[in-house]
Order: structure tokens, then C-alpha cells, then sequence
């Protein structure tokens, strides 16, 4: 399994190779580089005077003034308490920077999080636009084909018919994403996707089997490395016995008790094995005195 | 009366002059102590002022001091600062602001070492170093293997969720359980063998309350107060409510959460006065009538020393407190442990309950960070993974009588029953949705178990404010839930953007996965979330083929 996280995390380098890419290099001017340490440690507060001031002093329309621009923007788009004039600014602002040259690679981003800001409530009261969300993530994925972002835009665009709950609103959105899935089956966002589609098949849509498919071909593409596994054999294996599906059911039961065991789920497992008509494998005692390591 | 004149006039610059003279030895003391040439100094700061803990660690770190030595040529000097419980939040906070925080800190307590901003801001990120092999390990079983991997948990709960990286490094584990005096025990059944049984557990306590001690002393079973009572009623409560958790669970996280609770409730799968429901608080409630009079105005402190007066022959509490009861109790009596029997065998609680809790998934405690200001980090970084060998992890747990953390560490014998229980059940059930709810849990739950409510009357005021509440509680928690996501948000924008301008410390590899370990949270939680909003909203509406998952 750590083969396929570091395969992913292969996978996903071009997303970033492109990103860094010239003309939009990493930071030099050194204001900038303490403004983006604040990005970093996740204080935009503290981050956005910094770009501000940058902005103020720098050329407009060189790659100063559009790194500043952006880490301004981004800056208002995030930072708290969350108020409607920081969002509309930033608005204006991401709006600004795709209107000029800025640079290329910035593009791609610009577009994502100008999304993001229409489709999400930002600040109370605040109204999701999803009209506009859709346009930003449909020219992405138009205008930059190539951007490894496409693939979280198709994320967002998928996720945009979901948050509706309205399953007639959901089946085409859900049918474009595995069409795009069959396309990029190895997408670095290919797991996150299906998991979408697991998820959303189990709620609003109520099918069980095509939720179980879904979340091993999620598997398959490479989870996370941080997610946890007992909790998602354990979804898995539940949905397997709601759907019929014994043999998967119990294929989860007991990986759950063979590969993860420093679970809490162990037990049952064994439990719901033996209701299978199952033997199940013995629990691993983690906290044995053991003179061999067991990683 | 010459010399009362002398004195009189030479007795405040004689203070003065004893007070400078004493605060200059200090300085110059803790100049040579903290400054020396040649000598790396460190300073590791914590709570922990149980008994016996800083002889345990100080003889690691002198243990240390000399391998450092042997091994580089070169002196270190890792000095302790423990610092009571009460004003670590104080001290930690001002030292990370001002800049003058010690090198290694007990992690907890503090803003500044619990909240994301300040942890991203304060502490080194570990998770590189985690994934390297240990080189204290070399030569022993645990060579080769990533750093992480030799914890028993492999460190999943040190893992910040909202940073997506590890920030501390434990180095015990507790779990809680029953003390009980075993001389006494002995001297009123026969043995000292403890209940494997509720009904054991129960007839016991009635056998001490109608117990003649030779001395006259009137006996309690449970030394109780209300530190002991949650400890309890985590021990009696919760597999009771298991099973109506597994009920409710419609995502299959195997926990009824607040929604899944508040969906079943309104479509009728559980109710305040379902027989399991009193069933628990009857329980815990019996378990409570066994503690001493007035225990509801005792501290933790006079429970225990109710305890090691042996006045009760019963008390419970977490295995961070065995060694100080030890060494309250010294030699006069044995103390022994044993795990909270469940009511699998009790005609009238047993058809609710499937078995205890599984202890299977338990975190590492006693955690350690590193300060970013640290002029030392390798060498911090260092003396911890010296901590966590099997070797030394095991010796320091020994010596404190703490459960080790790192795999294939041995117990110390008398904490064999400390040992975490695996079989046993995960997951729970959680109906305390909205303010009111949770207020009248915390208040009149003591109330409950002291007797002055019967389990019908304490469901009966829950059904009030939870009909009344609830539904307010839950758009709030909705609400609070879109914030928790959107910081996910911010996360992820903060990632994607410096992958573009300033990868800084990470490595674009590290930024993509974290991306992706982002993505996949804010997937799982966005979709959640939309999910309780329209089944929300679904119960408002009229009755249609809403379908259920």
C-alpha cells in the first residue's frame, strides 16, 4: 500500500511540476517569502498586509505585482472573521488577474479558486452561486486541458450537482465523471472521485453495490495515506452485506482483522464473519511483549 | 540596646544585600547551568509531577547524556522544568510568544499548543523523521522500520487531522480500570481473587456494606467522587449504548453521531425512556449507591486518600494514577487491578448489552513537541527517538508504572491488567445535540446518579428539551460543520498556492499528498454534510419515497 501512496504521490508531481512551472517561479523577493511562511503556518491574516504592501510597491503587471495580487486575493478569500466586502474584493481581484497576462501557470489556479469562492458560503448570509462556479470550472477545463487541475475541477463540477441531493440532478453529473474517470483512470484525484461516487451512491441514490464498486475502485487508485483504513473496510464491508454481496463482505472482514488490526473493529469483525458462517482469522495482539516487530 | 540601634539600622540593607547576593548566585548558577562552554544545553518542559516520573526520565536523560557523549565526542545537558498542572497553560503560552519556550514541550494544556495557527506557528512538523527508521533502534528488532511503526499504534492518534502532519511524539498509553485493596478484600470473602461478574462485582459491595471490621470502622465499597463517577459511567454507560448507535449509523462510521441520533429519533428508532436507556443509568446509578456518603462534594484527591485510608475497598481511576496511589498506600496494604466487569450476566441489564468496549485502537499519551525556536532540533529530535527505543520506552514505563508505548515493550507486572482489552466492541452513541441538552446532561446527570432523580424522571426532562431544542441544535451543528469544512478550505488553498510560489519546507511530493489527503476529508465531510441537510429537510417535508440508505 505504501508502493501505491508513493506511486500517487508520482502521479500527482506534474500537477505541481506544471504549477511551478515558469513564469510564475517561487518567491524571491524576500517580504513575499515572509508573507507566504504566514500562508504556510495558515494565518492569512497576518499574511495579507505583507501581500498588500508588496502590491502597493511593485510594477503593476510584472510577476511581483501579480504574486502579490494573487497572495492578496487569496488572503481575502480566507482570511477571518469572514466578511462579504473581503470576499467581493477578492473576487475583483482573481477577476483582475485572469483578465490580464498574468502568468500562465497561475491560470489554472486562478480559475479553481474563483470557483471555489462562487460555489461555497463564505460568510453568513453569503448565497452560493453555482451558475458562476460552473462557468469557472468548465473554462478550466476547456482553456487548460493540461493543467493536472482539471481533475479537481471535475471534482467540484460533479460535487456542484451533488450538494442538490436531488438524484435526478445527480445521475448525469455522476454518469460525466465516470465517463471522465474511464478517460483518466490514473488522475491524481482519480481516488477522491470515486469516493464521491461511493458516497453519493450510498446517499441520495440508495445503491449499495454500485457504492461497494466505487470504493474499491477508490482503493485501487490509491488512498490517501493518512485515511483510515479500519473505519473504511469496515463502511465497505457493511455496504457489501446491505448489498448481497457476501464473498466482499467477507473479503473486508477480514482485511480488517489481518491488515489493519490496531482496531477497534477487530472483534465484531470476527463476529460478523461467524454470522457469515465464516472461521475468522485469530485477532493480532498488538500490545504484546513480541520479540519481532509487526509494521 | 546598642546592638537593637545597630540592628535597627542595618536590617533592611542587610536583607537587601542577602537578597542580591542570593539573586546573583542564582543567575551566575543558572548562567553556568544553561550557558556552559561545551555544552549543548536542552530544556524539556511538563506536568507530570507524579510521583516517581522526573526520577524516571532524569535517569534517561543521564542515560543519554552519556551515550550522546560516546557517541559524538560532545556534551548535552537536558535539563527538566516541571511545572504544575495549573500554570503550564501560562507558561507554555508566554514562553512560545516571547520566545523563550524550552526545546522539548509536553504537548496539551495551552492555546499555543493545541489550536492548528499556533501549532503551525510553534512546532516542528515530524512526519519525515517519523517515516526514517529509528537509529537507536540499530541492532535490535526494530532496525529498518520506519520510526512511526514502532509505536503501538503506528501513531495514527498523534496525527493532526487538520495539519496533516505529526506534530508530537508519545511516550505512554493509559487506560483505565478498578483498584481495590486486596488484604482487605481477603480478610472479608476468603480471597482475593477480584469479581469477574457484575452481579459479583454487586454482591460484593453488598458484602462489605454489611461487613464488621475488627477495628470498628464502617467500610464503603467504592471510594467515589465525581472525578470517579464519569470514570465509572464511561466503564458501565457506554456498552449500552453501543448497540443503539449501531442502530442509528447510516453512513457506517460505526458511531451515531449527533444527526444519526436526532434522524432515528424522529423516525422512532430510540426514545429517552427506551429500556436500555434506563437500563444504563439504573446501572451506572447502582454502581454510584455503592460510593460513600456525600461523594458528590469529594474531589479526586479525597477519593483516593478515602482509599488509602482503606475506609473503601474499591476505586477507579486511569493507570496514570497507579503509581502515585502506590506510593500513597506504601506498605500497608496490596493494592490489585481489575477491568470493569460489564452486566453480561445480569438478568435485567444484560439483554442491552453485547460486551465491553474494545480498547484495541487506543492512542499514545504523555506527548512531546518540539519548538521551532529550538537552537537544537536535531538534538531534540534525537533524545526523543533515544526515548522511544523498546529498550528505553520499556524502562521508563517500568519505572512509573505507566503503560509503554512502542511495540513489544513489557508491562510492568502490576500493570498486566492494564493491558488493553481487545475484545470488545467499538463506536457509541451520542444524542447530546444543542446547548440545552448537553447543559441538562452535565447537570442533572449527577443528580441521577446520586439518587435524587430516578432514571424515568431524568429521561422524562430530556425528552422536554430535546423536543424543544434539538432541532435548533441541529442547524447549528450543520453550521458548524460548514465552518470545520471550510477550514478544510483554507487548508487547501494554502497548499495549492504554494505550490506555485513557496513550497518552503515541504517538498512538492509532501504538498500533493497533502493536497490529496485534504481533498479526500473535505469530499467525505462536504458530502456529509449536504447529506444531514436534506434528510433535515426531508423530515420537514411531507412523506415521499425519500430514499434510505
Amino acid at each position: 500500500m505504501r508502493q501505491a501512496c508513493t506511486c500517487l504521490a508520482l502521479l500527482i508531481l506534474p500537477l505541481l511540476a506544471a504549477a511551478t512551472a515558469p513564469p510564475a517561479p517561487a518567491s524571491t523577493s524576500p517580504s513575499l517569502a515572509a508573507a507566504w511562511q504566514e500562508i504556510a503556518y495558515l494565518d492569512y491574516r497576518k499574511a495579507a498586509p505583507l501581500f498588500a504592501a508588496a502590491r502597493r510597491t511593485a510594477t503593476p503587471r510584472t510577476p511581483l505585482w501579480a504574486e502579490a495580487t494573487f497572495g492578496y486575493a487569496l488572503c481575502l478569500h480566507y482570511r477571518q472573521p469572514d466578511q462579504a466586502d473581503d470576499k467581493r474584493q477578492a473576487a475583483e481581484l482573481y477577476d483582475a488577474l485572469l483578465a490580464t497576462p498574468a502568468p500562465e501557470a497561475l491560470q489554472p489556479l486562478l480559475l479553481l479558486l474563483r470557483g471555489r469562492l462562487a460555489d461555497q458560503v463564505d460568510y453568513f448570509g453569503d448565497q452560493p452561486d453555482p451558475a458562476a462556479a460552473r462557468a469557472c470550472y468548465d473554462r478550466l477545463l476547456a482553456e487548460h486541458p493540461a493543467s493536472p487541475l482539471v481533475h479537481q475541477a471535475m471534482l467540484y463540477r460533479t460535487q456542484l450537482a451533488v450538494t442538490t441531493m436531488q438524484p435526478e440532478t445527480i445521475r448525469p453529473a455522476l454518469a460525466e465523471l465516470r465517463d471522465w474517470l474511464a478517460r483518466h483512470p490514473d488522475n491524481p484525484c482519480a481516488s477522491v472521485q470515486w469516493i464521491l461516487i461511493g458516497r453519493t451512491c450510498t446517499y441520495p441514490l440508495a445503491q449499495p453495490a454500485e457504492a461497494v464498486a466505487a470504493y474499491r475502485q477508490a482503493e485501487a487508485a490509491g488512498l490517501p495515506r493518512q485515511v483510515r483504513r479500519d473505519s473504511y473496510y469496515w463502511r465497505l464491508a457493511n455496504l457489501a452485506e446491505q448489498a448481497g454481496d457476501r464473498a466482499t463482505a467477507i473479503t473486508y472482514y477480514r482485511r480488517l482483522i489481518v491488515e489493519v488490526q490496531r482496531t477497534a473493529f477487530a472483534y465484531e469483525a470476527q463476529l460478523r464473519l461467524r454470522e457469515l458462517g465464516e472461521e475468522p482469522p485469530p485477532l493480532v495482539n498488538p500490545f504484546a511483549p513480541v520479540e519481532e516487530a509487526q509494521p | 540596646m546598642k546592638a537593637l540601634a545597630l540592628l535597627r539600622t542595618w536590617l533592611g540593607v542587610a536583607i537587601l544585600g542577602g537578597a542580591m547576593l542570593f539573586a546573583a548566585l542564582r543567575v551566575g548558577y543558572n548562567q553556568l547551568t544553561y550557558e556552559a562552554p561545551d555544552v549543548t544545553t536542552l530544556r524539556i518542559a511538563h506536568w507530570q509531577l507524579e510521583a516517581g516520573f522526573r526520577d524516571a526520565l532524569q535517569q534517561l536523560i543521564e542515560e543519554y547524556q552519556t551515550a550522546y557523549r560516546q557517541r559524538t565526542g560532545k556534551q548535552v545537558r537536558i535539563l527538566q522544568v516541571p511545572v504544575a498542572e495549573r500554570g503550564y497553560p501560562q507558561f507554555v503560552n508566554t514562553g512560545l510568544v516571547g520566545g523563550t519556550a524550552p526545546d522539548i514541550i509536553e504537548k496539551g494544556k495551552g492555546t499555543t499548543t493545541t489550536d492548528p495557527a499556533y501549532v503551525a506557528r510553534f512546532f516542528l512538523p515530524l512526519g519525515e523523521h517519523l517515516d526514517q527508521p529509528n537509529p537507536w533502534n540499530e541492532g535490535t528488532p526494530l532496525a529498518g522500520i520506519p520510526w512511526r511503526e514502532t509505536f503501538y499504534d503506528g501513531l495514527q492518534s498523534c496525527y493532526d487531522r487538520t495539519l496533516l502532519d505529526y506534530y508530537q511524539v508519545p511516550f505512554s498509553m493509559f487506560t483505565m480500570r478498578i483498584f481495590y485493596n486486596r488484604d482487605l478484600y481477603r480478610q472479608i470473602v476468603g480471597h482475593d481473587q477480584p469479581p469477574r461478574t457484575f452481579q459479583q462485582f454487586l454482591d460484593f459491595c453488598q458484602t462489605v456494606r454489611a461487613y464488621r471490621h475488627p477495628a470498628g470502622t464502617r467500610l464503603v465499597p467504592i471510594a467515589g467522587s465525581k472525578y470517579q463517577i464519569d470514570i465509572f459511567r464511561i466503564g458501565f454507560e457506554t456498552p449500552f449504548f453501543m448497540p443503539v448507535g449501531r442502530l442509528v449509523d447510516d453512513n457506517y462510521d460505526g458511531f451515531g453521531d449527533v444527526f444519526e441520533s436526532y434522524l432515528g429519533y424522529r423516525r422512532g428508532a430510540w426514545h429517552f425512556d427506551d429500556p436500555a436507556f434506563l437500563a444504563a443509568w439504573r446501572c451506572t446509578n447502582e454502581v454510584a449507591s455503592q460510593f460513600q456518603d456525600g461523594w458528590l462534594a469529594a474531589q479526586r484527591d479525597d477519593a483516593v486518600f478515602l482509599f488509602a485510608q482503606q475506609r473503601a475497598v474499591m476505586t477507579a481511576t486511569g493507570s496514570w494514577d497507579a503509581s502515585s496511589i502506590a506510593s500513597q498506600v506504601g506498605d500497608r496494604f496490596r493494592i490489585g487491578v481489575f477491568d470493569f466487569p460489564v452486566p453480561t450476566d445480569h438478568p435485567a441489564y444484560a439483554p442491552f448489552v453485547r460486551g465491553p468496549m474494545s480498547e484495541a485502537a487506543i492512542g499514545g499519551g504523555l506527548p512531546w513537541s518540539i519548538t521551532r525556536q529550538s537552537r537544537h532540533a536535531d538534538l531534540c529530535l534525537d533524545f526523543l527517538r533515544f526515548c522511544t527505543t523498546r529498550a528505553n520506552n520499556e524502562r521508563l514505563n517500568l519505572a512509573i508504572s505507566w503503560l509503554p508505548v512502542v511495540q513489544g515493550s513489557r508491562l510492568s507486572p502490576e500493570l498486566e491488567p492494564f493491558r488493553p482489552r481487545l475484545e470488545g466492541f467499538s463506536g457509541g452513541f451520542d444524542y447530546r445535540l444543542g446547548t440545552p441538552v448537553k447543559l441538562l446532561g452535565d447537570g442533572e446527570r449527577l443528580a441521577l446518579f446520586a439518587g435524587r432523580l430516578t432514571p424515568e424522571q431524568f429521561a422524562a426532562k430530556n425528552v422536554v428539551v430535546y423536543e424543544q431544542s434539538a432541532a435548533a441544535g441541529y442547524t447549528e451543528e450543520l453550521d458548524k460543520q460548514a465552518r470545520n469544512n471550510r477550514n478544510l478550505e483554507r487548508i487547501l488553498g494554502s497548499l495549492l498556492a504554494r505550490a506555485v510560489y513557496a513550497p518552503g519546507e515541504d517538498t512538492p511530493a509532501e504538498l500533493a499528498e497533502k493536497s490529496l489527503q485534504v481533498l479526500y476529508s473535505a469530499t467525505e465531510f462536504n458530502h456529509n454534510t449536504d447529506m444531514r441537510r436534506a434528510q433535515f429537510a426531508a423530515l420537514a417535508a411531507p412523506p415521499t419515497e425519500e430514499p434510505q440508505p
